[in-house]
């Protein structure tokens, strides 16, 4: 039998897909969806009608939301601007992303809340990327007034900033008038300053290479890490390591609770105040997909802990699909989405059947076993995206197995010395310089792996 | 007594190792400055010599198309050696964006 969250997450991701590609009347599904709700509390008694009617009334809710989140409300941003407009626009907003400080601009998302038009101001809905022609520090829920040229998102990246949620972009030449109130959440403004000091901490021990590389891993931020390298782990299959997702989100929950239980906390208590830990943790990392379906997984295995129900991975699994989902839809076809559920997808689903078909539980050597099981998880991960990959970047990487076996567990060694880090750069700095040493030597060794990795024959096929 | 688990245990070993490798490698370098290029990262790892750079290498870096890989290569052998990581800007095609893209790819020596 199916787990159940899990069967419920396939058949609502096929009613978006579904109405995705045909054109759905949102009144007549929802006739029927209501239609099958009646028939499967009618059939209540009947197991295979009941699921029946409970599968299609779901197939039909997945449609159902996607054709909603592609309709926008009549005070979106969207229907007060135009592809091309050379008109220039006052943008009342406030900040909702860390603005993102390159050479001579910056970026961010502002969540517009008015729009002057003509001399006439109208309340609006919507977020816009702004891109501010200064270096300027602005902050997470700074209240901004910006004028400037603004329009309607086209082109080949018009549907990946609907999927974002981003309905505009506004080009800033003029210095923007900041209100100087904060009206981000709490949570959010505590989670962004914890960030700016946990990226003080790396960028004062590390050197720049190093440093770049540990924000990444620990924080998910990309901007430091150098390009070559970049280009060099696409190519060999380990830019993930590069990617805050479940691997962080569990070393941050198991060092967590040995942290709380050094500190005698009660079991419960331990898993709750971890639960608000790693939630504060995903908005530290910017709440991206690999992130939030990681948090939801965590939360549900140690709910179940709490509960002393046995979790099950699949449900875990259909529920933070189902959570991602039920908010946006159409991250169904967002590429770090099908990433991210294929991976873990896989791994679940291959790995054990790979481990009885080798018969690994007879290998008595445990850092051979050890060896076998990571090259078999690698295997399994890179089947379950070798087909995405290749679709959308045209490469197949041929190294990804053989690189994976030294670079996943040096990137766990990295992460655990990053975090750390980090806490004994809070607690106790002269240790913190002996870590940020090791760290150095590791990630010279990962760097350098990886590099000799790309440069072996035929380690990747470019496929245009 | 403190009843910790195995995983626990091991976390505990692990960061006692992780102190005392730092121990030793900042050790090292107290000795002798140049054991830094075997034990921390060089920066020239993370970036490519526009001096030696080949053309297969520059069509493996995703962001430089094929024709501007070519003026790269085609300007080292028309002009002589890169002096400058600015001289980039010199090759057709290369504006001003791109450079500020790729500049901190390269390295001349």
């Amino acid at each position: 039998m199916m787990p159940l969250l899990f069967y419920l997450a396939v058949i609502f991701c096929s009613g978006i897909i579904f109405a995705a590609k045909i054109k759905f009347i949102f009144f007549a599904g929802l006739l029927a969806a209501a239609g099958f709700i009646i028939f499967s509390y009618l059939c209540i008694n009947r197991e295979k009608f009941f699921y029946l009617f409970v599968s299609l009334a779901v197939f039909l809710l997945g449609a159902l939301s996607f054709t909603s989140s592609r309709v926008v409300y009549k005070g979106n941003i969207s229907n007060f601007i135009d592809y091309k407009d050379d008109n220039l626009y006052v943008l009342k907003g406030v900040v909702v992303s860390p603005p993102d400080q390159e050479q001579n601009h910056t970026t961010f998302i502002l969540k517009a809340e008015e729009i002057t038009q003509q001399q006439v101001k109208y309340s609006i809905s919507g977020n816009v990327r702004v891109v501010y022609s200064q270096e300027e520090n602005f902050s997470f829920g700074d209240e901004l007034i910006l004028l400037g040229k603004l329009h309607k998102p086209f082109g080949k990246r018009k549907e990946y900033f609907f999927r974002q949620g981003i309905f505009g972009i506004l080009q800033v030449d003029a210095p923007a008038d900041n209100i100087g109130i904060s009206k981000a959440l709490f949570l959010q403004r505590f989670s962004n300053y914890l960030k700016t000091k946990i990226e003080q901490k790396l960028f004062k021990y590390l050197t720049g290479v190093t440093a770049g590389i540990m924000d990444a891993m620990l924080l998910g931020e990309k901007k430091f890490v150098p390009l070559l390298l970049n280009n060099t782990m696409v190519l060999t299959g380990t830019v993930h390591i590069l990617v805050v997702s479940g691997f962080n989100v569990g070393i941050v929950a198991m060092l967590l609770l040995l942290l709380f239980k050094f500190l005698r906390f009660k079991r419960n208590v331990r898993y709750f105040i971890v639960i608000f830990c790693l939630i504060v943790y995903c908005f530290l990392t910017g709440a991206s997909t690999p992130v939030v379906r990681a948090t939801i997984m965590a939360i549900f295995f140690l709910a179940g802990f709490i509960l002393k129900r046995e979790p099950n991975i699949y449900n875990s699994l259909g529920l933070a699909a189902l959570v991602i989902l039920a908010v946006n839809p159409a991250q169904v076809f967002d590429l770090g989405f099908q990433l991210s559920f294929a991976s873990v997808l896989a791994i679940v689903f291959l790995y054990p059947k790979l481990k009885s078909l080798l018969r690994v539980e007879l290998v008595n050597f445990r850092p051979l076993k050890f060896m076998i099981e990571g090259l078999l998880v690698s295997l399994a991960a890179w089947i379950g995206t070798v087909g995405i990959i290749a679709c959308n970047f045209k490469i197949i990487s041929l190294v990804t197995v053989l690189a994976n076996i030294f670079i996943v567990p040096l990137a766990t060694l990295i992460t655990l010395c990053g975090f750390s880090l980090v806490f004994l750069g809070f607690i106790y700095p002269p240790f913190a310089y002996l870590v940020a040493s090791t760290s150095e030597f590791i990630v010279m060794v990962l760097v350098k792996i990886n590099l000799l990795m790309a440069q072996l024959p035929f380690s990747c096929l470019f496929l245009s | 007594m403190l009843n910790l688990t195995q995983e626990e245990r091991r976390v505990v070993v692990f960061l006692l190792t992780v102190v005392l490798v730092g121990m030793g490698i900042n050790f090292c370098l107290k000795l002798n400055h140049k054991v830094r290029r075997v034990l921390c990262v060089d920066e020239s790892l993370a970036r490519i010599n526009l001096n030696q750079v080949t053309l297969p290498q520059l069509l493996r870096i995703r962001c430089i198309p094929k024709k501007i890989a070519e003026k790269i290569i085609e300007y080292r052998f028309t002009n002589g050696s890169y002096g400058q990581v600015e001289e980039l800007k010199q090759v057709k095609g290369l504006g001003e964006k791109r450079f500020n893209k790729l500049k901190d790819l390269f390295f001349v020596k």
